[in-house]
């Protein structure tokens, strides 16, 4: 036996070694600076992004890896393998004594725990009526940014007449009565087919406005069956350029098979997503809107998942989402509105405040807080689309939230209805209706670079092009660092042809560009959409070679 | 404080006991400066170096201090085919240190080296208004070689191995490094 001693633990090691790797579900603390390219460096399979910190997977190499760049990582579940991770709130301790019994329980951050269950589906072993949201299922990393607009850059917001008409027009008589059908179902759960009958309700809603609509229909958790209500409205200028208004369709109770009314959560969204289509739908705008009502929200985000995830497959360009979750019931007057967003959106709140300013007097108030996860904005925040997230109280305080007294006389018509026109305001601001007497706005805006470097240093010429406008005498060219916010005007004159070179640029940097048409008698178009040209990134792989030490170079020079 | 400047004074008064007992001497040279980092070569392909060096030993150690000034015009590279051109400008001084292990073959000497080289450097886009300053410390290996042919006068080649890193990152490469292999050749006279 002893001669073959070092032969077995040689085949031991071996063995060893040939086990499969187990993953792990990890949480990174943020704060690191650059932790967003030491991971994307690394490669790392991203699930979450919260306010404090990352979720993701990785193995024990990665593990170490990321602890050895200085990273706050710590497990929370050693073997992920073929698990689902579902994100719950802060429970009661009567319910997170009850959910502990069906699964692990993790407390992740201040107002956050994660759920898991070893074996079967942990969506099934959640009670209804708590929010929860299940992590992607596919990296983010793709769609983290490092790089966030600075607190407050300047917006320049022009005020239009035209939104002004369109927000006129909305009537509070329509919001009830959309409300009113939408509870009249009893339920809209879904899986219940008081649930599809709402669905269909809408579709036909979008449909006697003589938009473009129809279902997509999706299966999630053990295959149910459910379908989102899409509707367009196509953009004239830019039509592949998208804004999305949306509201969940579903709604949950403690009884949800029987009686779920959900009037504020959320026919309230619903109803404002309606009555935008019926005032947008005879105005020509800029750009394309989508008006999306989605469903299974109250199961685990399913609908937006869906939509969003799709969205990214197909590279659509999503200016921003405007999610309306709850805009109806006043805790007290006067009530404001929250606009929930995470740091890539926060140009969205921010310009929402404008909106709100100039066209209704409602107060908005921006909430940055990457861990409001619990609505439909929150897919395509991990998609990294901007999205925010319009709800009555960020911290819910409808006391019938998710009961079966969550009926229409709740709800307070007048908050409601000023809610709904800010909304409705920043929604039109963005797919910017066409001004008749103003020249037409420039459309196909498109950035090319050519990138100059000498030993240190690397610049760049950015060549903008865009389509004629037949009648503008020229065109301003505005340039930010920044997406969305900060625009400057870059050429000292109006620009005569359609085209400019923005010349000798950092190439490091990643610039953003808009331009508008001037008329001969100095009227403004509208703001183009905005192309960006990103930063140059590192060519290390290539340029390798050359440096190093003496027997790199010669090893580059004479092989 | 005081213990540093009077270890500071005892070493200069041995060096200078020392320096009555040595040869000295001082050279000029001039020469190409090869297999640069590739980026630095395609802007400013080959340099050409010139500079003066002291010199002092004895027989079979060598020291030299020099001062070598590199001026180089160049173009900056098009990374995806742009058809501008921005003329660059590229000045680096350095002052090499090397100590030097020499054998003679009658009035050949060949010697083995290594240091290092302080350098300031300086970039400069001539149309436009960016300037890239800095200075550093690098390695020196140096290989020299050379023919007595009077007893002052002397001829010698260099070939240095100076990598000039400054310290800087690009978009190219990790650490922009100026220097490369020296070839350079001159004429020493010893004093």
């Amino acid at each position: 036996m002893k001669p073959f001693r070092p032969l077995m633990i040689l085949f031991f090691v071996a063995f060893l070694f040939a086990l499969p790797r187990t993953v792990a579900l990890i949480k990174i603390s943020k704060g690191t600076p650059g932790l967003v390219d030491i991971l994307k460096a690394h490669q790392t399979e991203v699930l979450q992004e919260l306010g404090t910190c990352y979720l993701a997977k990785a193995d024990r190499n990665e593990l170490t890896s990321l602890r050895k760049n200085g990273l706050s990582v710590s497990v929370l579940d050693r073997d992920s393998g073929g698990k689902e991770y579902i994100l719950v709130p802060i429970l009661s301790p009567a319910t997170l004594k009850a959910v502990s019994g069906l699964g692990h329980v993790l407390l992740v951050e201040r107002s956050l725990h994660l759920f898991w269950t070893d074996g079967g589906d942990p969506l099934a072993s959640l009670p209804s009526g708590i929010e929860r949201k299940p992590l992607p299922r596919s990296s983010i990393l793709p769609y983290l940014r490092t790089a966030s607009t600075p607190e407050g850059l300047t917006l320049d917001l022009k005020f239009n007449d035209v939104i002004r008409t369109i927000i006129g027009g909305l009537s509070r008589d329509n919001l009830r009565a959309y409300v009113q059908s939408l509870e009249d179902y009893q339920t809209r759960y879904t899986s219940t087919p008081n649930c599809e009958a709402a669905g269909q309700f809408i579709l036909n809603h979008f449909k006697s406005l003589g938009l473009e609509a129809d279902f997509q229909p999706f299966t999630f958790g053990a295959g149910t069956a459910t379908r989102n209500v899409v509707a367009e409205i196509r953009g004239q200028t830019d039509p592949e350029e998208i804004v999305i208004i949306c509201a969940h369709y579903d709604s949950d109770s403690g009884e949800p098979e029987v009686h779920a009314p959900g009037a504020d959560d959320n026919a309230s969204g619903v109803a404002a997503v309606m009555e935008a289509a019926r005032l947008l739908a005879g105005h020509p705008l800029d750009f394309t809107v989508r008006f999306i009502a989605f469903s299974a929200e109250e199961w685990g985000l399913y609908g937006s998942r869906h939509y969003s995830e799709r969205a990214r497959a197909n590279s659509e360009r999503i200016i921003g989402v405007l999610n309306l979750d709850m805009i109806a019931y006043a805790e007290s007057l006067p009530e404001d509105l929250d606009v929930v967003v995470n740091d890539v959106s926060r140009w969205m709140a921010e310009r929402t405040e404008q909106i709100a300013a100039a066209y209704t007097g409602l107060e908005v108030k921006k909430i940055v807080d990457a861990s409001f996860i619990y609505s439909d904005h929150s897919p395509f925040w991990d998609r990294g689309y901007s999205a925010f997230c319009g709800i009555e109280n960020a911290e819910v305080t409808n006391p019938y939230y998710h009961t079966p007294g969550d009926t229409i006389d709740t709800l307070n018509f007048s908050f409601f209805e000023a809610a709904a026109k800010t909304v409705l305001a920043a929604l039109s601001d963005l797919a910017q209706p066409v001004r008749s007497g103003y020249p037409k706005t420039p459309g196909g805006l498109a950035a090319e670079s050519s990138t100059y470097v000498s030993a240190f240093t690397a610049i760049k010429n950015v060549h903008l092009t865009w389509k004629e406008v037949s009648d503008a005498a020229g065109y301003n060219v505005y340039r930010s660092n920044f997406s969305r916010s900060g625009f400057v005007k870059v050429s000292a004159s109006p620009v005569a042809a359609a085209g400019f070179t923005d010349r000798a640029l950092k190439a490091t940097s990643a610039y953003y560009y808009v331009v508008t048409a001037i008329s001969a008698g100095g009227l403004e178009s509208n703001f183009s959409r905005e192309v960006e040209s990103p930063s140059e990134p590192t060519r290390y792989e290539q340029a390798e070679l050359g440096g190093g030490t003496l027997l790199t170079v010669w090893k580059w020079r004479w092989q | 404080m005081r213990r540093t400047a009077l270890l500071v004074a005892v070493c200069f008064l041995i060096g200078a006991d020392s320096l009555t007992g040595m040869d000295w001497g001082v050279s000029a040279g001039a020469g190409a400066c090869l297999l640069r980092q590739q980026a630095v070569q395609d802007i400013y392909g080959t340099g050409f170096p010139v500079g003066v060096q002291g010199w002092t030993g004895g027989k079979n150690w060598r020291f030299s201090v020099g001062l070598e000034y590199l001026s180089e015009h160049g173009q900056a590279l098009s990374l995806d085919g742009g058809a501008d051109e921005f003329p660059l400008r590229l000045k680096v001084t350095s002052i090499p240190i090397v100590l030097y292990y020499q054998a003679w073959l009658k009035d050949v000497f060949l010697a083995l080296g290594g240091g290092a080289s302080y350098l300031w450097y300086e970039e400069r886009w001539e149309d436009l208004d960016i300037i890239t300053k800095g200075n550093n410390w690098g390695p020196v290996i140096s290989f020299l070689g050379g023919y007595r042919f009077s007893p002052r006068w002397s001829v010698f080649g260099n070939v240095r191995y100076e990598p000039m890193p400054t310290g800087k990152s690009s978009l190219l490469v990790p650490e922009v490094k100026l220097g490369g292999l020296k070839l350079t050749a001159g004429i020493l006279l010893s004093l």
